[in-house]
């Protein structure tokens, strides 16, 4: 059975979603939400997921290790302690043949476990291992995100049982037949009618284009798709999972671009790698007086590493040093136009910059986006 | 008034297109994803 993507997948969740209802109505005084998310999470981890153990495994490696560093281990250095939680991760990302390490989603959820530890200041007195299980294990979000926060998803479980209604039902469903609109019949449509008539190893201008905006197009619709799926069957289980893409083809710029599309890793990566890589670099005395060269180095790392996590394949790693290097060029022209105490495209109609800005955009990341599908012919 | 128009023109909308989408381009007793880079099989491949 693969998740989001075979019926039967819908018709067992069809069945958690109801089980969660009737505990609600059974035993909704003597059972929290928070206890009922977490079982299901387990027995839906234990029963259907491939490589169950694998998960449980890491999943008591990692509520451990959270443990201790948030109330053990405090004064160890947060780099440190994040290695720590990330060492089964990049085993995976390197290779490394251990059975008991792979299994889909080991990235989302090392995420999840990073933003606890590294927010314990705010989060330590509301830490509660039903609560952590549920958010490290939600079934929606499980396989590829959105990634939420602990202190957001905690919110809706303190809410409690309110968070199932119909109201929720009803929100649930809209947006999993949006997701199903986007991943089920236009992701298909591009890619049956579209990326499949062209020959991906061609080096003809006219097929490398092709290929380079189909890929573009489908790979919004199929993780769109995705993500509004995932978000729907969160919302029908009472929790609202934080949108991942808000019309990422109508931006301006770089950055931009990473707040719009996959918009939790962004987030994600901004928070838990940008700003700490910024602060130590801002506290080494060489770069001190260099603060434009400070905000690239990190910039350039955050895409760079985004590169290497999705695997240390070459398509992978030159796509995130390419959303990088368009990062760095567009935060230099702007520091540039600041200093000179101009707007960026001065002079040029306002109506005429914003639809340049989005046309030189959407292929800066169609391309960027070619290279990651692994289809450009050069580069393997 | 108008806004419950637009609503319901909407869903007839998205209803149909799904409706005619999965049977056209689906067989109705599996629904599956087979193109090879679905993103959901991209995180399953690395596995």
């Amino acid at each position: 059975m693969l998740p989001f993507a075979d019926i039967e997948f819908y018709l067992l969740f069809a069945v958690l979603v109801a089980a969660l209802y009737l505990l609600k109505a059974l035993v909704g005084r003597s059972l929290t939400l928070a206890q009922a998310i977490a079982g299901i999470s387990l027995l839906y981890t234990a029963l259907y997921y491939p490589k169950p153990l694998q998960l449980l495994l890491f999943t008591v490696y990692q509520c451990g290790l959270t443990w201790l560093l948030l109330f053990r281990w405090r004064k160890l250095h947060g780099l440190i302690g994040s290695l720590l939680l990330a060492l089964p991760m990049v085993l995976v990302k390197l290779d490394v043949e251990v059975d008991l390490l792979g299994f889909a989603g080991i990235s989302y959820i090392t995420f999840r476990a990073i933003q606890v530890y590294l927010d314990g200041e705010q989060l330590r007195e509301r830490f509660r291992f039903v609560d952590f299980i549920g958010f490290l294990l939600f079934t929606p979000s499980l396989l590829a995100g959105p990634i939420d926060r602990y202190e957001r998803f905690k919110g809706d479980l303190d809410a409690g049982w309110s968070r199932l209604s119909g109201a929720a039902l009803i929100a649930g469903w809209e947006l999993i037949l949006l997701g199903a609109l986007h991943k089920f019949v236009l992701a298909e449509m591009v890619d049956r009618f579209w990326l499949q008539r062209f020959d991906a190893a061609s080096t003809t201008a006219g097929d490398m284009a092709a290929n380079m905006y189909g890929y573009a197009v489908y790979l919004y619709f199929d993780f769109a798709g995705y993500s509004l799926l995932a978000i729907g069957l969160g919302r029908m289980m009472g929790i609202a999972l934080p949108a991942n893409f808000d019309r990422p083809w109508l931006t301006q710029n770089a950055p931009e671009f990473w707040r719009r599309w996959h918009i939790t890793l962004g987030d994600w990566l901004r928070d838990y790698f940008f700003r700490p890589i910024y602060k130590q670099l801002s506290s080494t005395a060489a770069l001190r007086s260099w603060p434009l060269l400070r905000q690239n180095i990190a910039l350039f790392s955050t895409f760079l590493l985004m590169g290497c996590w999705n695997g240390l394949q070459a398509h992978y790693i030159a796509s995130g040093a390419l959303f990088g290097l368009y990062s760095v060029a567009y935060n230099s022209v702007l520091h540039r136009a600041r200093k000179q105490r101009r707007e960026l495209w001065s002079g040029w109609p306002a109506p005429v910059a914003k639809g340049l800005s989005i046309l030189i955009m959407i292929n800066l990341a169609s391309f960027a986006l070619y290279l990651f599908s692994g289809r450009f012919p050069y580069l393997h | 008034m108008k806004q419950r128009i637009l609503r319901i023109a909407k869903w007839t909308v998205i209803y149909t297109a799904l409706g005619l989408g999965m049977l056209w381009l689906h067989d109705p007793r599996s629904v599956s994803m087979d193109a090879a880079a679905s993103a959901v099989k991209f995180v399953y491949q690395q596995f």
